[in-house]
């Protein structure tokens, strides 16, 4: 009955829209980006006269990889903090909160509720995202195998070559990984807007927070501070798409993952327990 | 029950992070190369010279420690970069050992040099880049190879992508009964772990000459770390695919002197049998 009433109250906001409406238009450039690179980085106009870029090389998959990725670190998260804030932070600044707690109801389902109903939500945006990056690059950009070169995206160290069937096995093995990634982003912003009840400083605050973690486990400079940072291992999913998947070096940054998740909901719910509703 | 809830959250958190940071690979251990197998081909890179100053040519104090390395190597064909001139090379030639075989650039104080033995070994200067050889080595008993020597340009990664072109583009084009190689300082740093695009442009711009070399040839020493200061890796040998067969290749730690900021890059090559 809870779940349902929040699902409810998820399907009516506008959300679910606004977060469609961006990656739609986030989607729309990357293709324009990508005809446009790939037409003057094939079309004999590059300074750089020696490079293993080509027509071939440019195809859907590759365009769904690179969309995909750039949505993944730049865009779904801020989709992961607003959600976390509309549910702790938004329903607190609007009083719906204590109109649920005063109904016998223990503290704990609601979160767990909340988490759990956050959480879907963001799987199913994932799969979604996913799933028109893939179906845009069939008709806009056309099948192919999947070539990885060494490049920008930090995919791989060496090249890398997967037929196209197997790089969509790859691609379905991607949507749960990602979304345990983005889980520890909500976990995140849970965390934060457990402390503060305004929802647009507490979804600020997450999204910073996060953007600052990131761009720090990227510089090589903290290279120390690395490990410590849940940002540092959001990407691990990357590995999926190696010819030979480097099962050792995925499932450690999974479990570091699920534990960064697990603190922050840990922290976040003792937060919400022990807080005053005013 | 809330607080059984928090407790879970918390046992979970521990649980994962202990499963997480104890299943993570530990560091694999420093290539070390051993000692050499006449049934392979021994190749050594390595950019001699020092970081002081700017930068300079090999230091005369630093030519015992170099030339003991390269003893111990015992290497059929080595490449290096930042030798003072012929005669610097002639004393680090006899330091080692007889029967070398010396090439050297024309040009500039921080010379390409070549050194070979159990074989002949003849070089062409690159017409206006003294930093580039060109070299055929033919090792008894194995097939010939043709060779590029190459240091390319520390700051320019448009510099860059001419010379490796250029080189990859020549052996491309050479006898299909010549194996090929390229070895040298090229100066491409593309660690896919350390992003340094956030600081400069110029990494997707190597990107596309390593590329550009790795789409044709097989770049030996990939995966086995860092060859320079500070943790970079600069120092490639990339090999011929069809004709030759990686079996250990990475930098040996430990070899530098003083200022000398590059590892010698090894790789041991097996002739495949294409019969």
């Amino acid at each position: 009955m809870l779940a349902r009433f929040e699902i409810v109250k998820l399907s009516r906001s506008k959300r679910p829209l606004l977060a469609a409406f961006s990656l739609a238009l986030f989607l729309a450039l990357m293709l324009f980006g990508f005809y446009t690179y790939a037409q003057k980085e094939t079309g004999g106009q590059a300074e750089f006269r020696y490079t293993l870029e080509n027509r071939s090389y440019f195809n859907g998959l590759t365009f769904s990889l690179y969309a995909f990725y750039f949505g993944f670190v730049l865009i779904l998260p801020i989709f992961a903090a607003t959600e976390a804030g509309a549910q702790m932070a938004g329903e607190t600044h609007s009083r719906t909160l204590q109109l649920l707690l005063a109904r016998p109801l223990s503290r704990g389902r609601l979160f767990v509720t909340k988490v759990a109903v956050a959480a879907a939500y963001l799987a199913a945006l994932v799969a979604a995202f996913l799933g028109v990056t893939l179906v845009v690059g069939l008709l806009a950009v056309g099948w192919g195998d999947l070539d990885l070169y060494p490049g920008v995206l930090q995919m791989t160290e060496q090249h890398q070559f997967l037929p196209q069937s197997e790089a969509l096995q790859r691609f379905a093995l991607a949507w749960p990984a990602a979304t345990l990634g983005l889980f520890a982003t909500l976990s995140l912003g849970f965390l934060l807007s457990t402390w503060i009840r305004s929802p647009v400083n507490a979804v600020g605050l997450a999204v910073s927070v996060y953007l600052v973690l990131y761009v720090i486990s990227q510089i090589h400079f903290f290279q120390d501070l690395r490990p410590l940072l849940f940002t540092s291992h959001l990407t691990y999913w990357r590995g999926l798409f190696q010819e030979t998947v480097p099962w050792s070096g995925i499932l450690p940054d999974a479990a570091k993952l699920a534990a960064f998740s697990a603190l922050f909901l840990g922290l976040a719910f003792r937060r919400f327990r022990t807080r005053e509703e005013l | 029950m809330d607080r059984i809830l928090e407790w879970t959250l918390f046992l979970l958190a521990a649980g994962f992070a202990l499963l997480g940071f104890g299943l993570q690979e530990s560091p694999s251990a420093d290539f070390s190369p051993g000692p050499r197998d006449p049934q392979h081909l021994r190749v050594v890179t390595w950019n001699v010279g020092g970081s002081a100053q700017g930068g300079r040519p090999l230091s005369e104090e630093f030519l015992p420690a170099v030339a003991e390395s390269l003893r111990r190597l015992d290497p059929d064909l080595v490449f290096l970069q930042e030798v003072r001139d012929l005669a610097q090379l002639q004393q680090l030639a006899e330091r080692i050992g007889q029967g070398w075989h010396l090439r050297i650039s024309q040009a500039g104080d921080r010379r390409v040099a070549a050194m070979a033995r159990r074989g002949s070994l003849r070089a062409r200067p690159w017409p206006g880049d003294s930093r580039t050889l060109t070299l055929l080595y033919r090792p008894r008993e194995k097939p010939p190879i043709v060779a590029v020597a190459l240091h390319a340009d520390a700051f320019s990664s448009r510099l860059r992508n001419r010379s490796v072109g250029r080189a990859v583009d020549l052996l491309s084009n050479a006898p299909s009964r010549f194996a090929r190689l390229l070895a040298g300082d090229l100066n491409l740093d593309i660690d896919p772990d350390k992003r340094r695009d956030l600081f400069s442009d110029n990494e997707h711009l190597d990107v596309e000459t390593y590329n550009y070399a790795a789409g044709r040839l097989n770049d030996a020493g990939s995966g086995a770390g860092s060859t320079a200061e500070p943790d970079r890796r600069l120092d490639y040998i990339f090999v011929d695919r069809e004709r030759l067969q990686v079996v250990q290749a990475g930098p040996w730690k430990g070899r530098r002197s003083g200022d000398m900021d590059h590892d010698p890059v090894v790789a041991d090559l097996l002739f495949k049998d294409l019969d």
